[in-house]
């Protein structure tokens, strides 16, 4: 760009990206090269079978020695730096698009499905859930996300997000090896990183675990009764804008509906036999062949 | 415990039912309460017309007990009580 143009006005904001966050559709312009690449690292791109009822513009423009974010058109930060700009823009484009599905009751889970039988692994964070998901992707799963989803009439919507990678967890997955990261950073894929087709959209659920860590040591998976299922999953989620009654019927009716399984999480080995075992004998709620791994 | 005495199910309670119990929603005092199968037996029985006293010998017939559960049924009915499900 000539000199003149850059010292004349502001600078054109010549990199757009766009993504759908289930209900959001969400457009970013920016003028930094930069921050368009930060985007395209973090942003998720899965296919998505929800359908958009709101639309968000970003702009991002180097401004001094920062960036301002303006949201639809009114000023909304001034971040100090590229990173700063990037983590404060994509946590407000999550934040608005959860607050798109104000009916929704949020879980703390990863879901996945294998055989046309959809799963919720719930737990707290570290309970090993970005472990288990990654790691039933490369035992022939549809991993849809490893972190939160969303539940309303007794189905599951996985919520798009790119899954966050600790050090640990790269060294325990061999399906990781070359995929990049190392050292201390925190590893950023998806299951279209990792060669697995990722669909989001919403589904009933065959079955729900509930993840106790048990580093290091073996998995063992037990049944647990609904009643205190409810009492888990409830405590790993948060509540749908109508309130509590709606909250507890949401989550009563997915797990009437499911079988659900204590695990404590250790040898990934023995947990993905023993997932496969239940999932063999839960009888399939819902089959869409669009989505299955076969 | 007053033996005599006909325990009811309080109003307004918001029951949902499990395959293993009830889930119940205490709007007035915004709390949610957990019940299996045998808190959930009995709270059906607390219909106001059973006498306390009753109950124990109801749940022996249920659960096809040698003997009526006469002291869980009174810890268990008191935590319905105290808990304000049960009055």
């Amino acid at each position: 760009m000539p000199l003149q143009a850059r010292r004349g006005g502001p600078r054109p904001l010549s990199e757009e990206r766009s993504v759908s966050l289930l209900a959001c559709r969400i457009y970013i312009s920016t003028d930094c090269d930069r921050l368009a690449a930060f985007l395209d690292r973090v942003l998720p791109r899965p296919a998505q079978r929800y359908p958009i009822s709101r639309r968000h513009h970003f702009a991002v423009r180097r401004e001094g020695e920062g960036y301002r974010i303006e949201e639809d058109g009114v000023a909304r930060a001034v971040e100090p730096t590229l990173e700063s700009a990037g983590y404060a823009l994509t946590a407000r484009m999550h934040a608005l698009a959860l607050a798109a599905l104000p009916e929704f009751t949020k879980v703390h889970a990863g879901c996945a499905s294998w055989k046309g039988r959809r799963l919720l692994a719930v737990g707290p964070p570290h309970a090993g859930k970005t472990t288990l998901m990654i790691r039933l992707l490369s035992e022939g799963f549809t991993v849809y996300g490893d972190e939160l989803t969303l539940v309303k009439n007794g189905e599951a919507l996985p919520y798009p997000r790119r899954f966050g990678v600790r050090p640990p967890t790269v060294a325990l997955i061999p399906s990781l090896a070359g995929v990049g990261g190392g050292g201390d950073a925190v590893l950023v894929t998806d299951p279209a990183q990792l060669g697995s087709k990722w669909v989001i959209e919403p589904g009933p659920v065959a079955s729900v675990f509930y993840l106790e860590p048990n580093h290091d040591g073996h998995t063992r998976l037990e049944p647990c009764p609904k009643y205190l299922m409810v009492q888990r999953v409830m405590s790993q989620s948060t509540a749908p804008q109508a309130g509590r009654q709606q909250w507890i019927r949401d989550i009563c009716d997915m797990l009437d509906r499911a079988s659900t399984f204590t695990v404590k999480l250790g040898n990934l080995d023995e947990a993905v036999s023993a997932l496969k075992d239940v999932l063999r004998r839960t009888p399939a709620v819902a089959v869409d062949p669009a989505t299955e791994t076969v | 415990m007053d033996w005599d005495a006909c325990p009811q199910v309080s109003e307004g309670l918001e029951i949902n039912k499990v395959a293993d119990g009830y889930i119940v929603y205490q709007p007035e005092r915004d709390r949610v309460h957990y019940l299996n199968h045998t808190a959930v037996l009995l709270l059906e029985l607390c219909d106001g017309k059973t006498r306390a006293g009753d109950l124990a010998g109801l749940l022996k017939v249920a659960y096809e007990l040698p003997a009526p559960p006469t002291d869980e049924v009174s810890e268990c009915l008191s935590k319905l009580v105290a808990e304000g499900l049960v009055r």
